[in-house]
């Protein structure tokens, strides 16, 4: 019963490593080096590159594979067929470029792994920091949610990192402040990116007095929407009126006798008391004319049709 | 010879052991250990070598009279604590998923621990002394001579099974290394 021969030199040890080296060679042969997969390629339909349209149509496993001696990189494989994305790497201004710039030796499967399984997401930053600022939202503000927790990528974007969850927002800053909240969608709608950008003027230290129009005397004190009505974006908030008839006709007593611009005379202290200057008139006061008094000329506090 | 379990029940901490760091990473990271990185890596590294010093050590030592080398049953209890604790760490090693040849070696890996706990319990059916010589004597002919032929039934099984494993799992890694870990 006892061989000085190792278990692996008998005779089916031997029989059994052929018979496997043959099978596996002629899987290979079949499928080429599918059996090395280390699982399911993404298959959700996308543009056209390098003729097919998804990464699961590919069959071949060198079209993206580089044998590990030699010059070429995965990621040059990625950027043959990626040319959009090739080229965005050469422009700072750019999402892909800034990425490059930040990390030069960043390869593309370190954010966009693949062989998960063919709905799995393309997107996966792992421990790579990604400059969320380059997309149009920064994160300054927001490092910590309502529970005083670093943020997690699913906290605003839920499944795939690639879309905005747009209930987000409102789920933590009800929270923080749900009349604040409430009010703010109602008066500006729900699009909260259309006006902030993470780091925008919008934010808690938010003053008007950056704008041009500066809200003095009575204006500091009327709400927003009573300008901006129904603003949804950043655009819409600049477009609101800065002349003082777009808002004030209904007040004006002079039926617009006077012209629109009430800033000739009133102030935003209020309309009393005006400070009305007769030389802007047709007739200037010049010599004695300037201490007579109104009623001398204006009989009967009519102003109109005054013989000059 | 084998008159106690001390080697399942060594498997059985250090198994434990293996899963509380497992479970711990898990709990950490938030992800199942991936078979490529670091600590799923070290997993299925470290679980083959266990798996060959299952295979390679206790046959040399079958091979060699001398008991300076260490008592044969101690060997088979080492092979055994390694044969269990080895192929545990390459199942964690794949993060639960089985394709390809990859998934054949798990399954081979499977079969093999079956295999050897149906041998430990053929081998013992044969009374042996501490270096696992046969003691003659002590079972009827017939008994011995149906043993005898059962345990060689069972290796002529055992060691085939064991060197698909061995192919397959050494094709695995060179399909590893230029696909994965070597990858630029």
């Amino acid at each position: 019963m006892h061989s000085n021969r190792l278990g692996c030199f008998t005779a089916t040890g031997i029989i059994a490593t052929l018979i496997t080296l043959v099978v596996i060679i002629g899987f290979a042969f079949m499928n080429g080096s599918q059996m090395f997969s280390a699982g399911a390629l993404n298959a959700q339909q996308g543009d056209i590159y390098g003729g097919v349209s998804s990464h699961a149509e590919i069959t071949e496993c060198s079209a993206c594979h580089v044998p590990p001696i030699g010059a070429d990189k995965m990621a040059d494989r990625c950027a043959d067929c990626h040319t959009d994305i090739a080229a965005q790497m050469l422009d700072v201004a750019k999402l892909h470029g800034t990425i490059t710039q930040n990390n030069p030796n960043l390869s593309c499967r370190e954010c966009h792994p693949e062989h998960r399984g063919a709905t799995a997401s393309l997107t996966d930053m792992g421990e790579n920091t990604f400059p969320h600022e380059a997309l149009g939202y920064s994160l300054e503000g927001h490092q910590l949610t309502v529970k005083r927790e670093a943020f997690t990528c699913q906290d605003c974007h839920h499944e795939d990192v690639a879309t905005f969850a747009s209930d987000s927002c409102d789920s933590c800053h009800r929270q923080m402040d749900i009349a604040f909240a409430q009010a703010h969608a109602l008066a500006f709608g729900t699009d909260c990116l259309a006006c902030h950008d993470g780091v925008d003027i919008f934010g808690d230290n938010f003053t008007h007095t950056i704008f041009e129009f500066q809200l003095n005397g009575k204006h500091a004190d009327v709400t927003c929407t009573k300008c901006h009505l129904d603003a949804r974006t950043v655009a819409d908030l600049q477009s609101a009126p800065q002349d003082c008839y777009s808002c004030h006709k209904d007040d004006d007593e002079h039926d617009g006798k006077y012209g629109q611009d009430c800033a000739v005379c009133h102030s935003p202290e209020g309309w009393e008391p005006a400070n009305f200057n007769h030389d802007l008139s047709d007739f200037k006061l010049e010599g004695e004319h300037r201490e007579a008094a109104c009623e001398d000329c204006h009989k009967n506090d009519v102003f109109e049709g005054t013989p000059q | 010879m084998l008159r106690s379990n001390r080697e399942l029940w060594w498997a059985f901490l250090v198994g434990l052991l293996i899963t509380g760091l497992y479970g711990g990473v898990y709990f950490v990271t938030r992800e199942v250990p991936a078979a490529g990185e670091l600590f799923g890596h070290a997993l299925g590294i470290f679980g083959f070598v266990l798996m060959l010093m299952t295979e390679i050590l206790y046959s040399l030592r079958k091979r060699t009279r001398s008991a300076s080398w260490g008592r044969m049953s101690s060997w088979l209890q080492f092979h055994i604590f390694t044969g269990l604790v080895g192929p545990y760490m390459v199942l964690l090693h794949t993060s639960w998923k089985f394709n390809g040849l990859a998934g054949v070696t798990t399954l081979f890996t499977i079969v093999i621990v079956v295999s050897g706990f149906i041998g430990r319990y053929i081998f013992t059916r044969i009374p042996r002394t501490l270096d696992g010589l046969e003691i003659e004597g002590t079972l009827s002919e017939s008994a011995l001579r149906q043993a005898r032929q059962l345990m060689a039934l069972w290796h002529t099984i055992h060691i085939p099974i064991g060197m698909v494993l061995f192919v397959s799992a050494f094709v695995h890694m060179g399909g590893a290394l230029y696909y994965a870990t070597l990858l630029k």
